[in-house]
This record gives structure tokens, sequence and C-alpha cells, in this order.
């Protein structure tokens, strides 16, 4: 089923539309909520997923096919944020990353209309021209919220690597990001 | 903005294949949804999404119909009898069980008869049979080039139904396909029954069929669920596009019943306005009089006919709500004679008819 067909499904007739979502991408949600949320309460993890699939719902006239994006993005855009709200009620005084690895180092302005359509632009340019499996170390780390010794086993490299390649990639995207004109 | 995480926000996740990156060992991976946590999750799903009052959806499931307390007769129309004389795999659908329920649902008929033909498959509307708030439509589908039609379960990509009036559309519709029995698998036609519920009323306007590439389903499983996620569930049949507009006009034979009672339903207080019952659906308007969102997804109505019969079991139910006002329907599986309910319980409180 394309996505396009999931997509007027949703639209149209939601309990069909949501059954074939769930068929389609229910392991990617589940994956991904549960990189953030765990896999300790059950319950808490089916809640957030159902969120999701319910914000998909409710949201889907606002995803537009045309702008190149693929509805598993948009999905995965929707856990990531939905279960680090869960994750944030559950555990409101623990940082999902530390602070350390987790500052960049200059502040970003997403805050005002202009700047957040600007800045995301650059953001998104920036992340894409790390190159590989830098972009990837960075992604799963920052956007998938995975810890280094899971990256390590993923990418079949150290760990000592990844923290090496995080820490460069840090820094490749704070010069990217102002060489570009972000603004902060 | 200064953290990390929190600029990933604005990040959109493209060229990014996840379903390449290995599961670690204690985990199962990205495609380790099993059925039955599918089927829950949708479960919990539909709930938010009948919760939020954005768009009607049919949910089938049994319910309990109830009792409770009528005030005022609002309106009475009377039934004429037999004034149509629908198909009798039609008729079936509703398994009326004497010739007075064939009867009454005759009285709710009317035959249609338009077609519209594209790539050797033709949708014939036969006939419509309804009361104010649903509707149930008949059509067949010919295959022109006598393509025999014998699987158990055909559909379309994508099946679209609107209704219109002269100005504007109705909003809050739900609706479903069901194709009936195949009376003979060896020739080239099957029948099927849209059965379609509102919360605005239905007569007087027209309706719109739109369908798009006629199909089987593919890898479908007993228990519902595809068990090749990536790979597409239909079989094309034949493609292209079908639209067929006709008119909605039967005669309205639904009992109104103008209620005004308050009840408390699962610690929400209501009221309930009006209740609205023919022999094949009941629906209720009812006033949420709190201002949070009342969760009426575990609804349970009983109808209590006068013989003392309890009649719990429903083809399918639905609810709109905008907030404030929330339109409960549910379509009936056997015929019930309105005149013959005693009283209908909805949470805890009686109602009498």
């Amino acid at each position: 089923m394309t996505d396009k067909k999931i997509i007027k499904l949703l639209k149209t007739n939601p309990e069909k539309g949501l059954s074939n979502a769930i068929d389609l991408y229910g392991g990617i949600v589940k994956w991904v909520c549960s990189k953030i949320l765990g896999t300790s309460c059950t319950q808490d993890l089916e809640e957030c997923i159902s969120d999701v699939f319910f914000k998909l719902w409710k949201n889907i006239d606002k995803f537009d096919l045309t702008c190149n994006v693929a509805l598993s993005s948009y999905i995965c855009g929707i856990a990531r944020h939905t279960a680090i709200d869960y994750r944030r009620k559950q555990h409101p005084n623990i940082e999902l990353i530390p602070l350390e690895e987790n500052d960049l180092g200059i502040d970003l302005d997403f805050a005002d209309e202009l700047a957040l359509k600007i800045n995301s632009s650059i953001l998104q340019e920036a992340i894409d021209s790390l190159q590989e499996p830098d972009r990837s170390i960075f992604i799963l780390r920052y956007y998938f919220c995975y810890k280094v010794k899971e990256i390590a086993l993923t990418l079949d490299i150290t760990a000592k690597s990844v923290e090496n390649k995080l820490y460069r990639g840090k820094d490749t995207l704070k010069k990217s990001l102002i060489e570009r004109g972000i603004i902060l | 903005m200064k953290k990390i995480d929190d600029m990933m926000q604005n990040y959109k996740l493209v060229d990014f294949n996840v379903s390449k990156i290995k599961p670690m060992s204690n985990e199962g991976g990205i495609k380790s949804m099993s059925g039955e946590e599918k089927n829950a999750i949708l479960q919990q799903t539909l709930k938010k999404v009948n919760q939020d009052g954005k768009a009607y959806t049919p949910r089938k499931k049994r319910f309990i119909l109830l009792t409770a307390a009528l005030i005022t007769i609002f309106a009475l129309a009377v039934f004429s009898f037999a004034s149509t004389n629908l198909n009798m795999n039609f008729l079936n659908f509703f398994n009326p069980k004497s010739n007075t329920e064939t009867n009454m649902l005759n009285s709710l008929g009317t035959i249609i008869d338009k077609k519209v033909t594209q790539n050797g498959i033709t949708i014939h509307v036969k006939e419509a049979l309804g009361d104010r708030n649903s509707i149930y439509v008949l059509f067949d589908i010919i295959s022109d080039d006598n393509t025999i039609l014998s699987d158990k379960y055909y559909t379309f990509a994508e099946e679209l139904v609107s209704i219109q009036s002269k100005s504007s559309f109705v909003h809050g519709i739900g609706y479903f396909f069901e194709q009936l029995e195949d009376d003979n698998t060896s020739d080239n036609k099957i029948s099927m029954v849209l059965c379609l519920s509102s919360s605005e009323k239905l007569i007087g306007k027209n309706m719109t069929l739109r369908f798009t590439d006629f199909s089987t389903y593919n890898t479908f499983t007993d228990n519902g669920h595809n068990t090749n996620s990536s790979s597409d569930i239909y079989n094309l049949v034949a493609s292209g596009s079908w639209e067929i507009t006709f008119p909605i006009d039967y005669q309205d034979n639904t009992l109104v019943y103008r209620v005004n009672k308050k009840v408390i339903y699962e610690d929400a207080p209501l009221k309930i306005k009006t209740v609205r019952i023919s022999p094949v659906s009941l629906s209720m308007t009812l006033s949420n009089l709190t201002l949070s969102r009342v969760n009426m997804s575990n609804v349970a109505i009983t109808i209590y006919m006068k013989n003392g019969e309890a009649i719990d079991s429903t083809r399918s139910s639905g609810i709109h709500s905008n907030g404030f006002r929330i339109v409960f329907d549910t379509q009936f599986n056997e015929v019930i004679d309105p005149k013959e309910i005693d009283y209908i319980e909805f949470s805890g409180e009686k109602i009498q008819i």
C-alpha cells in the first residue's frame, strides 16, 4: 500500500486507514518509542504508540506529499516527540542525553517564525552534509537517543570511535551552521 | 535553543533507512509487533479518534441496548407497508423473521437503478433502504467480459462516499461495505451493501460513490492482519474509476422522541435530547453538560421489547461529537418494530418509550 493510499484512507475511513498504517509502520513506531521510553512499562509504551497514530490521523491534513518527505519519516518524527514528551512526564528531572554531550555551544533561535523556517532549513542541510557514518551516528544519538554502546554495536565500530565521531560531528555541525548563516 | 536533542525536533528524517539498522540483542527489532499487539494499538487509537470528534467513525461492536424515560413523543410517522419490493438477498441482509418484518423493510426502501461502466466493469446501484440517519445501498459489480467473480472478498483500492445537499456537503458520516454471500460463484456478478450512518438527516440529499481500482485482498490472514506488511494489500482485478450519484429518496418512517433527560455516563453529566428509532437503527442526540470530553466508546444500550425480549446485538455503531453535541447511533442486526419497544436502557437509566 502506498503512502498516498494510506493518507486517503486516513481522511475518508479512519478505521481502515489506521489499521493499514499500524500494519505498515507499527513496528518502526514501536522501535522509536521503545528506544526513548524503554520497554519496562508496556502500558505506557502502548499508550504512547496509540498516541502517535492518533496524532498521525489528527494531523494528516498537514502532511504534504509533494514536499518529498516519506510518510515513514513523518511518522518517525511524531513518534520521537511523542515519546520524548512521555519520558519528560515520567522522569522530569532526568535528561535523556547528558547535558555536557547535548550542548552544541551556540544558542539557535527557533522561537521566531521566520527564524524557525530559516534555521530548520539550515539545520537540515548541515546535518545532511555530514559524511557517513558520522551522519548516521549523529542521527542515532540525537534523533533516536541511542546509547553510545548501542551505536557501536549497530554499526560494528568501537564505542571509542563513536565518541570521537560524535565529538567531531558536533564541532563540524557547529561550524557548518555558522557558515550557513544560522540565526542566533 | 542550545540542546541538540531539542534542535532535532526541527530535523526531517530523510534518506535514513531505519529498517537497515540491526536490532540489539535484547530487543525484538523493528518488525516485532505481533498481530495481537497491533489490534490492541488499533483499538486504543480508535477510542481516541472517537473521543476527538473530528470525524465520525463507524465501529463494529456488540452493545447492550437499554432503557430510558420518554418524556415527549416529538413526532410519530406512520408506516406505509410494502410500497416497494426489494431484492430478497438485500432484505435477508437485515435478517427478517416474518412477513411482517419483510414488509416493514420494504416500506423503508426505494429503487435506484443507476449504472456506470468503465474498463469492462459495471457498477449497478440497485436499491436503498434507510431512515433519517442511516442508509443501506445495494449495488452489483458486474464484469462485462464475463470474467467469473468468485472470490469471497472483493474491494476497491479507494472507496469514497459523500453526501451533499444543494448548498453543502454532509459532514460526520461513517460507512463501511459488506459483500453479500454470492448465490452463484460461477457468474460474473457480485453484490455489495454500503452501510452508512450520519449525524445529519440524509433524506432529500444526494449520495455520490467514487471507486478506484476494483481488486481482491492480497495477503490477509484470518485475524485481519497483513502477513507481509511491505507488500501491497490488493490484487488488481480491473483498474479504473467509477463515480455515480443518486438521490436519497425514501419514506422516512423514523419515530422521533424528545427525551430531555439528564443522565450520568462515566461520571459525566449528559442530557439525552432526542431518540430516533426505525426498524433498522437507533440514534440519539445528547448534550454534553461539562466542558470536558466524554469518552463514549464503551457506551452500552439495550432495547427492551414489550414481550420481554432484550436486544443487545447490533451490526455497528458510531459516535459523532463536536464537544457539546454528541450523536450516537447504532444499526440493528435484526428488524425491530419501534412500536413494540417498551423502553431503552442507556447507562443504567431507563428511557420509557
